[in-house]
């Protein structure tokens, strides 16, 4: 009977596991596009008939009208890298006041690109330990970058990962994982992945192109960029503050369909944040399953964080 | 219960491969780069700062090494440091050689602090102790009052005559080691007129610059007593030097008819902060216990970096002290402080350069910032 209700679990983790999304990402819901679009067939669209560069509608490359010495305009393209479907999970463990976060990152197989950098936004605890499997790097104090996607979410450090001076980037398919050990607690935070460099820039490009490329580049449009949990809170930071930004975050997340707003979980988070952040020191009970891994997670980090149990229904 | 126990054997032993390729996953795991073993240190005076190297073997000098005051320089290596004829600590600088067999580990360095604000820095550069001038932007028109002076027998007070003006430039000033062809300078319009028709006896000018960082004047004359000059600069305000240092050694110097390291190595605070940073994290990265190169930034006060001696680009995004040049190949850089193209254009652009604005030029990564 036991042996049936361990091969049972494993089966229920491994459902659980296909009928999962890469909950925490939003780069789905990425922003309109920087530049103005166009194929780069027939003529050039209307109003922008000085425009030298236009994202393609996939937006997954840029037509350039690249000048020729003899005065006319040859339309080339080049594609940005950035046909990448990575998914993103983390496992969070708490013990003795340390916090440890294990960061899987998967580049999707569907992915064209491979994966060359992975950055985080964290807390600043100086004394962070960083390590990665696979690629150099870790934290970069006292650099400060914006938590993106987390409305008024204060910047943070980063730590950092690149290949490939000697490392091998992460192939479609690939997965490799980052681990930070810190004494600050589990928040939201964003994290971001890309092929780099996305276009072979050189002092042969005309200036005027490189200026109309600056929106293209610009790492928070290109890169792709997850919302996900992570060092954010120092040990003595309010639970009444802590638990005000889990409801922000968690309510970006139904805005951008990340998570359910009638999910039987997320309701019940919601109401003990909203217990939380209005002064309550009780300790809340979450007796609702989650039902995907995004879940799970806020789940784990609602247990570190803000001490709440998780208790089965029987 | 026995059932339940093989069970989990045989499963255990399926996937013992995966078991095993975590394990290696885990036990290589890596954080910052690792120290090297024998460290070779290049040519360098080292005048400023406190500079560690190590190594877990050995540390040599290959060339000429000098320590300076203030420059407080720590060699540290697991089991020998050789200083070979060239290597040079002068009196009343600070030099430690340490033998630690415990420097295994790389710790990395800490980005500088960013470098202090200097509005006047380099055109102190410029005028070597002299007085201090007006400083006009490169290709700007400001708006100027020429007045005349006469001596009315107790004092010299301001008086209506007919002016004129006459801009010039000076030779050899900001680092521009040339003057064939001449150095283009700014113009003054109008450039002569009657003072009497203005209420304050202030005749209106503009004076428009060039594209040149140099120093230059306006000599005015006319009918009144006084003829004079009026001297000025043309550059950006706010440059600082940029110096040797933990993360830094300079190049280019003395290779454009632009002066040595001295001259060549001036950038924005911003710009030097973003530098810094960049060159910290790929240091502690890829290369611990080494240095990044850096070449071309601006002149002590900007304007245009005229490589090829003729007053014009190419050169242009060097102008206003925002960007730097990075060696990727040996050359002017040691081979060992050499750059991946690549990864350390990322790490400007992490440390927040202009993403359209970094780019590879041949044998160096140029990093550029906003101004």
């Amino acid at each position: 009977m036991q042996g049936f209700l361990i091969n049972r679990r494993i089966q229920l983790c491994v459902a659980a596991i296909l009928l999962s999304v890469p909950a925490a990402d939003f780069a789905q819901n990425m922003p309109a596009p920087p530049i103005p679009t166009w194929s780069g067939l027939g003529g050039i669209p209307k109003g922008n008939e000085n425009r030298k560069v236009f994202l393609s509608p996939d937006e997954h490359s840029v037509i350039i009208l690249w000048p020729n010495p003899d005065g006319t305009e040859t339309r080339r393209r080049f594609d940005l890298h950035n046909t990448i479907f990575p998914d993103l999970r983390v496992h969070m463990e708490g013990s003795s006041g340390s916090f440890r976060y294990r960061y899987d990152l998967k580049n999707g197989k569907e992915s064209k690109d491979s994966l060359k950098d992975f950055l985080i936004v964290v807390y600043q605890d100086p004394q962070m330990q960083t390590s990665s499997a696979l690629w150099k790097g870790g934290l970069w104090p006292p650099l400060l970058k914006e938590r993106v996607g987390i409305p008024g979410a204060p910047p943070g450090w980063i730590a950092t990962w690149m290949c490939c001076v000697e490392e091998q980037p992460l192939m479609p398919g690939a997965s490799t994982n980052f681990t930070l050990i810190t004494e600050a607690r589990p928040g939201f935070t964003s994290a971001s992945t890309e092929y780099f460099p996305h276009l072979d820039l050189t002092d042969e490009w005309p200036e005027d192109i490189l200026d109309q490329l600056g929106p293209v580049l610009d790492l928070k449009w290109i890169a792709y960029h997850f919302i996900t949990l992570g060092p954010r809170y120092g040990p003595d930071h309010p639970e009444v503050r802590i638990a005000a930004d889990y409801l922000v975050g968690i309510q970006e997340l139904i805005r951008i369909h990340r998570l359910e707003s009638d999910s039987l979980f997320v309701k019940e988070a919601i109401a003990h944040l909203d217990a939380v952040s209005a002064g309550s020191s009780a300790r809340f009970v979450i007796t609702q399953k989650p039902r995907s891994e995004l879940e799970a997670e806020i789940q784990s980090a609602l247990q570190l964080s803000l001490h709440f149990i998780y208790k089965q229904p029987q | 219960m026995k059932n339940i126990s093989s069970s989990l054997v045989r499963w255990l032993r399926s996937i013992r491969p995966a078991l095993s390729l975590l394990a290696l996953a885990s036990s290589s795991l890596c954080c910052f780069g690792q120290l090297p073993v024998d460290l070779d240190l290049p040519p360098e005076t080292l005048d400023s700062g406190y500079i560690v190297y190590q190594a877990s073997n050995s540390i040599t000098n290959g060339g000429n090494l000098l320590v300076q005051a203030p420059a407080t320089v720590t060699l540290k290596a697991g089991n020998y440091i050789r200083l070979e004829p060239g290597f040079h600590a002068i009196a009343g600088a600070t030099f430690y050689a340490v033998i630690d067999p415990n420097v295994v580990n790389w710790q990395p360095i800490p980005v500088p602090d960013p470098p202090a604000p200097c509005t006047d820095c380099g055109l102190d550069f410029l005028l070597g102790g002299n007085q201090a001038v007006d400083l006009y932007a490169p290709s700007s028109s400001n708006q100027l009052y020429a007045y005349c002076w006469a001596y009315d027998g107790v004092v010299v007070v301001v008086v209506p005559c007919n002016i004129s003006l006459s801009p010039s430039s000076y030779e050899f000033t900001n680092c521009h080691l040339h003057n064939d062809p001449p150095a283009p300078f700014s113009s003054i319009s109008p450039d002569s007129g009657y003072t009497g028709n203005y209420w304050n006896l202030a005749m209106p000018v503009t004076l428009t610059t060039t594209q040149v960082g140099q120093l230059e004047t306006v000599y005015i004359t006319g009918d009144a007593d006084y003829d004079y000059y009026y001297f000025y600069a043309v550059g950006y305000r706010g440059l600082v030097y940029i110096d040797n240092s933990n993360v830094f050694y300079q190049t280019g110097g003395n290779t454009t008819d632009h002066g040595d390291n001295y001259c060549n190595h001036w950038m924005t605070v911003n710009a030097a902060t973003g530098l810094q940073s960049a060159a910290t994290f790929y240091i502690n990265s890829y290369n611990p216990g080494r240095k990044i190169c850096i070449n071309d930034m601006a002149l002590p006060i900007g304007g245009k970096f005229d490589i090829n001696d003729n007053w014009q680009s190419p050169h242009v995004s060097h102008d206003q002290g925002t960007a730097a040049d990075v060696a990727a190949r040996a050359g002017q850089c040691p081979a060992n402080y050499t750059v991946n193209l690549s990864n350390f254009r990322q790490a400007c652009l992490f440390a927040g350069s202009s993403a359209a604005n970094t780019i590879t030029e041949g044998n160096h990564v140029h990093c550029r910032w906003p101004y």
